[in-house]
């Protein structure tokens, strides 16, 4: 893990110096992040983990400019988003970054192919259809283009997000707990096409999840407990990770 | 289970607001329309000028109808003189005054009712000045009058203006403020045309007597007559009052069926939209084991209790609305002055059963597909809406739409004004044909605005096709009741307006006269010499209105006791001054006692052919039988029966004729105008007298616009209530689009894309849908398919339609994507 870009050499896909973020409950402010540092090597696999609380979500969406932190900075492809407001988040966002989340997915009323291009769309882009043939085919849903997202199983659902994520060519894939709604072999299938992406098309992929099985697909894994970075492991098994959560916030 | 309910009404408090919303204005407006429904059957106009008479005696003003309401004379039935000495010899009864009732006009033509001296202990008026008139050119006048003893007065009785000199002046019982005058005997004898008949008979019991009592005794000892007391004894003054009942209970019915229908249709489609979007909490609880039934219990006590405290809390405005609408009615003088409406917890019962019950039945039919569909599909978390109707759905929505349209085009095949209600109430049987097969519109619509979408690279219009295509439901749950507004707005205008410029094209073809004159309360018949005798006229013809009553049939079955207008002409010179458009037979033989002419719609409904003759009663409930000696076609513009103005006269109250029209093709306009009014008359050009007939239509009109205004609010202000639901749900599709990089302003021109297709839909719907009931009533009246249409106000509902569709998604928009 590195926590800034001068660490190593090439691009920095993603860098956090600093950031807090608080959230007001009632009359008290309780803080999810307190001055996180991290930066991401593009074209690496980074899995987030830590217990409920600890700050993944927050830290998912400051980084992916869904949410604006108190103090700190995000640059995100060699743009500093976190003073980005309105309008010029979301195309910056539009333009760089991927999403893949938990539930709620895909449009139902749109066919696959229409929601794997609704970002091109929506940013008035033409589709480049070599791209997107590719991309289907990566993602092991060739054939499927026309189908309706409620004619395809959890697994191929989630494959079609994770084509949605990637048919702009963002900067990075931000997935949030992208296995946590399927069974364990298309979960498989799932964080291995995210490992390809990373591998065979040297796509930056940050994923926030607390399975350690999970993790395990990831170069780095960060550890999170009360919104500080509490360590990380690079190329670690699944029984690593469990080993090494089953203390954290100890140290 | 109430706990669970409860809990879940917490819960989903969202939902559940709007469905509170659609069931308290439901309760509202059938309150409100409940109040005028009792008040039809039980309100009045309070006791006034025989507010002292403890019992007052009447001829039965009305005849009963089998299964049916008793049918009112519109003329005041009269008692015969002697009558009042058979009451003043029940025992119990102290003194009998029997009571006339003779319109005069001040100077400046403000109408007075006058009576002879001996009524005025009726009210009681007392002497403060002066003393009782006794000779026939005296009179007692009201402090209103401004007028002391030995004043001199003129008042005018049918144009006829006579000097009175001022004897005493009366002062008013609390709380009177119309004008009175009372005449001597001898002076009032002069001008009641009805001989010893007289109106009404006030009695004073003896002081030990119950009133009641005597009521009944002078029932049981005089017959042909109709005591009341109390509250009642308003009507017997006032025959506005039942005339009054009757028409607020043919309005307020009609009006609250269409409204009782309304709730239950946007109830239904409000309800339906908060249970879809429950249907995983449902899928979950049959997962976990609980039954269908269950689970609809759930649902049914929810709904019930969020249903009942609406209904109960949307009773008191309702009360208020009908207070308003009564306000409005007496201001039409659809009602008149005075007549009180009758408050009671009855409304609000009804109301809440009606409204809770529409609920209730609304959200079993809504959740027992969402509830008994499979637990597994249900969980799926991705779900479009089908648009694949059931067989069931698809024939009862054809059906209705197919005998929505036979009933409209019924007027066209059958003459009279029967077949007019069966068109008019089409509309509603169309609408919720239309509304079945809603999913089938938006298809429709799709497919019409498919090559503006198809090939858009706009991200919004695309979507918006997606979401159209894929949720037709929520589309056509907007669409249906924003064309039922149009259509039953267009309906309830367009209907009176093609009535009514029929009636006045007839009323302007069909009179010949160059001139009719008029006076402010009827013209004598003697003035009509007195007119003829002026420089260049060649003949004034005098003509009376009244109404029969008449045995009517629609389409071969009794149709009731139905008033019927008639107007009395003189024979003579008929040609002169009317061409009434004669089919059969001819009018030469009106002259003959004992025959009407008839218009031709009157002639088809009843089976009528010249030589046939048929019973009537007269508007004063004598029955009479005339022969048709002819049919004529503009019945609309001249009423359905014609007759001799001799035979009509001594049936009305007044004995006094509407107006005299002129023939005088040679007289100069401004001293002829001269000339009527040195006679105290005034004189109307051809096309004021167009105009004078469309004002008196006008009153019953504005009433029905004035009701079908606020059933349209209460539509406007459901369908806003429901698009706001249905936009609100949509929140979790608007945040994905948003996070994928959607800008705002793509969201609101999507959800401003997918509204817009529905207003355009509802629009054409709309106006198809009004089209063959409009067109069915043109052909009835004029012949030809061409309904009134008037621009502006079609524009009006076109565009509320519009403006409230589009604006109650975009505001929901703007609210569903705050932070």
């Amino acid at each position: 893990m590195y926590s800034d870009s001068t660490q190593f050499n090439g691009p920095a896909a993603l860098e956090l110096t600093g950031v807090s973020k608080s959230y007001r409950s009632g009359s008290t402010a309780v803080a999810a992040l307190r001055g996180v540092s991290l930066a991401v090597p593009a074209g690496t696999f980074t899995a987030v983990m830590g217990p409920s609380g600890s700050g993944k979500s927050t830290l998912l969406q400051a980084a992916a400019g869904l949410d604006v932190p108190d103090a700190g900075q995000v640059r995100l492809g060699g743009t500093e988003i976190s003073r980005l407001r309105g309008k010029t988040l979301t195309r910056f966002r539009r333009d760089h970054v991927g999403f893949v989340f938990q539930s709620y997915n895909l449009l139902p009323q749109l066919s696959v192919t229409a929601n794997v291009t609704l970002p091109l769309l929506l940013a008035g882009r033409g589709t480049d259809s070599a791209w997107l043939a590719y991309v289907l085919d990566a993602v092991g849903l060739d054939g499927l283009d026309e189908r309706k997202p409620q004619e395809l199983s959890g697994g191929q659902q989630q494959r079609a997000a994770i084509a949605r994520a990637l048919i702009t060519r963002p900067d990075v894939v931000f997935a949030d707990e992208p296995t946590g709604a399927l069974d364990s072999g298309t979960a498989r299938q799932v964080l291995e096409l995210l490992r390809h992406t990373v591998t065979a098309l040297n796509q930056t992929v940050v994923m926030v999840t607390h399975d350690p099985v999970a993790a395990s697909y990831a170069d780095t894994v960060v550890f999170l407990a009360d919104g500080r970075i509490d360590g990380s492991m690079d190329g670690a098994s699944a029984r690593d990770v469990s080993d090494r959560l089953a203390y954290l916030g100890r140290n | 289970m109430f706990a669970l309910a409860k809990a879940s009404i917490r819960h989903h408090r969202g939902g559940f607001a709007g469905v509170f919303v659609a069931v308290f204005l439901a309760a509202a407006l059938i309150t409100a329309m409940g109040v005028l429904i009792e008040s039809g059957l039980r309100g009045g106009t309070a006791v006034q000028r025989l507010q002292a008479a403890d019992v007052v005696v009447g001829a039965p003003q009305s005849i009963p109808v089998p299964e049916d309401l008793p049918a009112v004379f519109p003329e005041r039935v009269l008692l015969a003189g002697e009558t009042v000495q058979d009451i003043e010899a029940v025992p119990g009864v102290r003194s009998a005054v029997g009571t006339v009732e003779i319109p005069l006009a001040t100077a400046d033509g403000q109408p007075v009712l006058a009576a002879a001296w001996d009524s005025a202990a009726l009210a009681p008026y007392t002497l403060t000045a002066g003393e009782a008139p006794q000779a026939s050119r005296e009179v007692a006048v009201d402090p209103s009058f401004g007028a002391e003893p030995g004043s001199r007065i003129t008042l005018s009785h049918g144009g006829v203006r006579t000097e009175y000199t001022v004897t005493g002046i009366v002062a008013p019982p609390a709380g009177h403020t119309a004008p009175a005058a009372f005449l001597s005997t001898a002076g009032a004898a002069a001008l009641w045309p009805h001989g010893d008949a007289v109106a009404a008979v006030g009695v004073f019991t003896e002081p030990a007597a119950n009133p009641k009592q005597v009521a009944a005794d002078i029932e049981a000892a005089v017959s042909g007559v109709v005591t009341y007391t109390g509250n009642a004894r308003g009507d017997v003054e006032n025959l506005g009052g039942a005339g009054a009942r009757s028409m607020l209970l043919l309005l307020s019915s009609s009006l609250a069926g269409v409204a009782v229908m309304t709730a239950v249709f946007v109830t239904a489609g409000t309800l339906s939209l908060s249970i879809f979007s429950r249907r995983r909490e449902f899928a979950m609880l049959r997962a976990i084991g609980a039954g269908t039934d269950q689970t609809l219990g759930l649902v049914v006590r929810e709904v019930l209790l969020v249903s009942t405290a609406a209904a109960v809390m949307g009773a008191v405005p309702g009360f208020w609305l009908a207070g308003f609408l009564g306000r409005q009615f007496t201001g039409a003088g659809v009602i008149p002055e005075g007549f009180e409406l009758s408050y009671s917890p009855l409304p609000v019962v009804g109301a809440v059963l009606v409204s809770v019950a529409a609920a209730v039945g609304a959200s079993l039919v809504s959740a027992r597909g969402t509830v008994r569909a499979a637990p597994v599909t249900a969980l799926r978390e991705a779900v479009t809406e089908s648009g694949r109707l059931s067989r069931g759905r698809v024939l009862t929505g054809l059906s209705l739409l197919g005998f929505g349209l036979l009933a409209a085009l019924l007027p066209a095949a059958v003459p009279g004004s029967a077949g007019l209600t069966a068109a008019a109430s089409s509309i509603l049987l169309l609408v919720i044909g239309a509304g079945m097969l809603g999913p089938w519109i938006v298809a429709g619509a799709l497919r019409l605005a498919s090559p503006l979408l198809r090939h858009s690279r706009s991200a919004p219009l695309v979507l918006a096709g997606a979401g159209a295509e894929a949720f037709p439901r929520r589309l056509a749950a907007g669409i249906v009741p924003l064309a039922l507004a149009l259509a039953l707005g267009s309906v309830q205008f367009f209907l009176p307006e093609t009535v009514e410029s029929e009636a006045q094209r007839q009323a302007r073809d069909g009179v010949v006269a160059g001139y009719a004159v008029s006076a402010p309360a009827g013209i004598s018949p003697e003035l009509a010499d007195a007119v003829a005798e002026l420089p260049g006229v060649e003949s004034a013809t005098p003509m009376a209105q009244s109404a029969l009553l008449l045995q009517t049939r629609f389409l071969g079955l009794d149709d009731g006791v139905q008033p019927v207008g008639v107007q009395g002409i003189a024979p003579e010179n008929l040609d002169n001054v009317l061409d009434l458009g004669v089919r059969e037979g001819s009018l030469d033989r009106l002259s003959e006692p004992g025959t009407v002419a008839v218009s031709i719609d009157l002639a088809r409904e009843n089976g009528l052919a010249p030589g046939d003759s048929f019973g009537f009663h007269f508007g004063d409930g004598a029955a009479a039988d005339a022969v048709v000696v002819a049919t004529y076609e503009r019945g609309l513009g001249f009423g359905d029966v014609i007759m001799d103005n001799a035979a009509l006269l001594p049936h009305t109250t007044t004995g006094l004729n509407t107006q005299l029209l002129l023939a005088a093709p040679e007289a100069d306009a401004g001293s002829l105008q001269t000339a009527v009014e040195t006679l105290g008359l005034s004189l109307l050009d051809r096309a004021e007298l167009g105009a004078a007939g469309a004002a008196e239509r006008g009153a019953e009109s504005w009433a029905n616009v004035l009701a079908m205004l606020i059933l349209l609010g209460y539509l406007a202000v459901s369908v806003g209530n429901s698009l706001i639901m249905s936009t609100a749900r949509r929140r979790p599709e608007l945040m994905l689009l948003r996070r994928l990089g959607a800008t705002d302003a793509q969201l609101r021109r999507m959800t401003g894309a997918e509204s817009a297709l529905m207003v355009a839909a509802a629009v054409v719907v709309g106006t198809v849908l009004a089209l063959p009931p409009l067109m069915g009533i043109a052909l009835n009246v004029s012949g030809e398919p061409l309904p009134t249409i008037q621009p502006l106000v079609y524009l009006a509902l076109a565009g509320g339609a519009a403006l409230l569709g589009m604006g109650a998604v975009s505001v929901a928009t703007r609210f569903a994507l705050r932070p």
